[in-house]
C-alpha cells in the first residue's frame, strides 16, 4: 500500500505544475473552488497565487496533493468495466493492501510525477505500478508509464519566415501536429461493493483513441500477471446502454447523439449552446415523431449536474461512442466508455453509478426474457 | 414589461423611419410570431433569412444595435467560442464581460490564453427575458 505522507508539506510548484499540465481548467477551476483554494482567471493566475509564499496553509497545500491524486484516479479518462467475482475480488484486495510496491522511478514521485526534463532525458519506461492507494470506496492499483500524445495546432503563419508564409499563402488556416510525451497514470479500481472492477486510462484530449484501446490492454495484462491469475478477463458490452440511457428522459442532459433511421440516412446532432438537452429539441422531437419506426442511436454523450458545494456545481460527461457499421452488426459491441470534466472522485463515481444503475437494468431484463422463453 | 407593439412605437419614436430601424420592427414580428423554445440561438446567417437578405449589410447591423441596446433590450448578445479544433463552447457572460473589460480571453477548456481571440467569436442573438415576459 502506498500511504502519502501528509507530515511532509509538499512541493507547491510541482503539484501547480502538475495540475495544470492535467486538469482541464473547467473542472480544475471548480475544484480548487469547492476545495477553498485560489484560483484566477485561466492557469497563469492561478498558478501565479498558488505559488505565492505563504499564500497556502499547510492542509490547503495537502488539499491540492489530493486534488490531483483525485485527478490522477478519476480525471479525462477512458474506462472498461469488468465483472470480478466477489471472493477473488475480496482475496485480491487482501493481497493488494499487504504489499509492499518495489520501489521504481514513478513510485519516488507519485503523485506529482517525473518533470519534463526527466521525462525528456529518458527513451524508455515500461509499465510499471506508482502506488496502491485507498480510493473513495475501493483500492486503486495505480500503473504509470510515459507516451507519446498527438496534438493538432494551428500554426499563426506570421510567426513563420517570410519564404514559408510565402509558400503557405494560399491555405486559409496552417495547422502543425506536434508530439508531446506524457507520464500517465492508469488504474485498475476494486470497489469494496458490487461486482465490478474497473481500468480505467488517461484519455486526454487529443490522444487516439486506438492508444488509449493499447494501455487498456497493456494495464490488463499487467495487473493479471501482477496477481498471478486471469482476474480481468472480457470487458462488459456498453452498446446497449447508448439507446437506454438515451431514451430515459431525466438521464442528465443529452449534448451529443449520432443514431440512424430506416429511411436511410445517419444523424449526427449536437447542442450548441451549454444546459440544453437534444431529447427536448423541436427539430429532434418532430424528426423521431415523423418516423414509424424507433431511431437507432449508437453515440451518446451525458452531462449532468452534481453539486460539490451548496454554491459550486461540476459537470461531468459521460461518452459512449461507437459506430453505424457495429449498430448494424448482429452483434453490435462496445466496451469503451469516456469520462470527461471530473474534478474528482464525487463525479466519477457519480456517473459509475448511473452506468451500473442502467447496466443492472439490462440484466434483469434480460433474465426476466429468459425466463418468459423457458416459461 | 413592454408589450411587442410599445416597443416597435418606441423603437419609431427614438429611431423614426431609418431602413435599419424598420428592419428592427421586422425583427420583432418575426420574434414574437415563433414559439420561445425555436429561438435558443439566433446567428447573423438566421436574422438575414428573416429579413430577406442574402448578407448582413448596414442596415441589418444597425437594426440588431437598436435591438439589443439598453433602451429598448429585445435581444441579448451571446458569443460561441471556436477554437483551433474547431470545438465550439459558448462563453459565460460574465467572462464575456470579463474579456471586454481586460481584453484578454482564456480558454474556456484548456484555461490557457487566446491571442487574437475576437477571430475565434461568433455572436448569437436570444430573445430577452423582458421580451418574453412582455409577450
Amino acid at each position: 500500500m502506498t500511504v502519502l505522507n501528509t507530515e511532509v508539506i509538499p512541493d507547491v510548484a510541482a503539484l501547480a505544475h502538475a495540475l495544470r499540465k492535467r486538469m482541464p481548467w473547467a473542472p480544475a477551476q471548480k475544484a480548487l473552488q469547492a476545495h477553498g483554494l485560489p484560483r484566477g482567471r485561466g492557469w497563469d493566475l492561478t498558478v501565479a497565487k498558488l505559488v505565492t509564499p505563504g499564500t497556502l496553509a499547510p492542509d490547503q497545500i495537502v488539499a491540492m496533493q489530493q486534488l490531483l491524486v483525485d485527478h490522477e484516479l478519476c480525471g479525462e479518462k477512458l474506462i472498461r468495466l469488468y465483472q470480478m467475482d466477489a471472493e477473488l475480488k475480496a482475496t485480491l484486495i487482501r493481497q493488494l493492501r499487504s504489499i509492499d510496491i518495489q520501489p521504481n522511478v514513478f513510485t519516488a514521485c507519485y503523485p506529482t510525477g517525473l518533470s519534463d526534463a526527466e521525462i525528456e532525458e529518458n527513451n524508455s519506461f515500461p509499465l510499471q505500478i506508482a502506488a496502491i492507494v485507498e480510493a473513495d470506496g475501493g483500492l486503486a492499483v495505480v500503473f504509470s508509464t510515459i507516451r507519446g500524445l498527438i496534438f493538432r495546432e494551428e500554426v499563426d503563419p506570421d510567426s513563420l519566415p517570410p519564404a514559408a508564409r510565402e509558400a503557405l499563402s494560399y491555405y486559409d488556416q496552417v495547422l502543425g501536429v506536434r508530439q508531446e510525451r506524457r507520464q500517465t497514470f492508469e488504474v485498475v479500481y476494486l470497489p469494496y461493493e458490487g461486482d465490478l472492477v474497473d481500468i480505467r486510462v488517461d484519455y486526454p484530449d487529443g490522444m487516439l483513441r486506438a492508444a488509449a484501446q493499447t494501455a487498456h490492454a497493456q494495464v490488463r495484462q499487467a495487473f493479471n500477471e501482477f496477481v498471478g491469475c486471469e482476474a480481468l478477463s472480457t470487458p462488459l458490452n456498453l452498446f446497449h446502454l447508448i439507446s437506454s440511457m438515451y431514451e430515459a428522459p431525466n438521464e442528465g442532459t443529452v449534448v451529443e447523439l449520432a443514431f440512424g433511421t430506416t429511411t436511410a440516412s445517419t444523424k449526427y446532432e449536437k447542442m450548441r449552446r451549454s444546459l440544453l438537452c437534444l431529447r427536448q429539441e423541436v427539430y429532434h422531437r418532430a424528426g423521431k415523431q415523423a418516423l414509424a419506426a424507433p431511431i437507432e442511436p449508437f453515440r451518446v454523450s451525458i452531462q449532468w449536474l452534481v453539486s460539490l458545494t451548496d454554491d459550486v456545481y461540476s459537470r461531468p460527461e459521460l461518452s459512449l461512442q461507437s459506430t453505424q457499421m457495429a449498430r448494424d452488426s448482429e452483434a453490435p459491441t462496445l466496451f469503451d466508455a469516456v469520462i470527461r470534466n471530473t474534478t474528482g472522485d464525487r463525479d466519477y463515481n457519480f456517473i459509475r453509478g448511473r452506468l451500473e444503475h442502467f447496466l443492472a437494468a439490462i440484466t434483469t431484463a434480460e433474465t426476466l426474457e429468459s425466463m418468459d422463453v423457458v416459461g | 414589461m413592454l408589450s411587442a407593439d410599445e416597443l416597435k412605437l418606441k423603437i419609431n419614436r427614438i429611431w423614426g423611419v431609418a431602413p435599419g430601424a424598420m428592419l428592427s420592427l421586422r425583427i420583432i414580428d418575426f420574434l414574437t410570431s415563433v414559439p420561445s423554445e425555436q429561438l435558443s440561438m439566433l446567428t447573423f446567417g438566421n436574422l438575414c433569412r428573416v429579413v430577406g437578405k442574402p448578407e448582413p449589410d448596414k442596415d441589418l447591423l444597425t437594426a440588431i444595435n437598436i435591438l439589443v441596446s439598453s433602451k429598448v433590450q429585445v435581444l441579448e448578445t451571446h458569443m460561441l467560442f471556436i477554437d483551433d479544433n474547431k470545438d465550439e463552447h459558448e462563453i459565460d457572460l460574465k467572462d464575456l464581460q470579463e474579456t471586454r473589460r481586460s481584453g484578454v480571453f482564456i480558454h474556456p477548456r484548456t484555461g490557457e490564453m487566446i491571442n487574437n481571440f475576437e477571430a475565434h467569436f461568433v455572436p448569437f442573438f436570444v430573445p430577452s427575458q423582458s421580451l418574453r415576459e412582455g409577450n
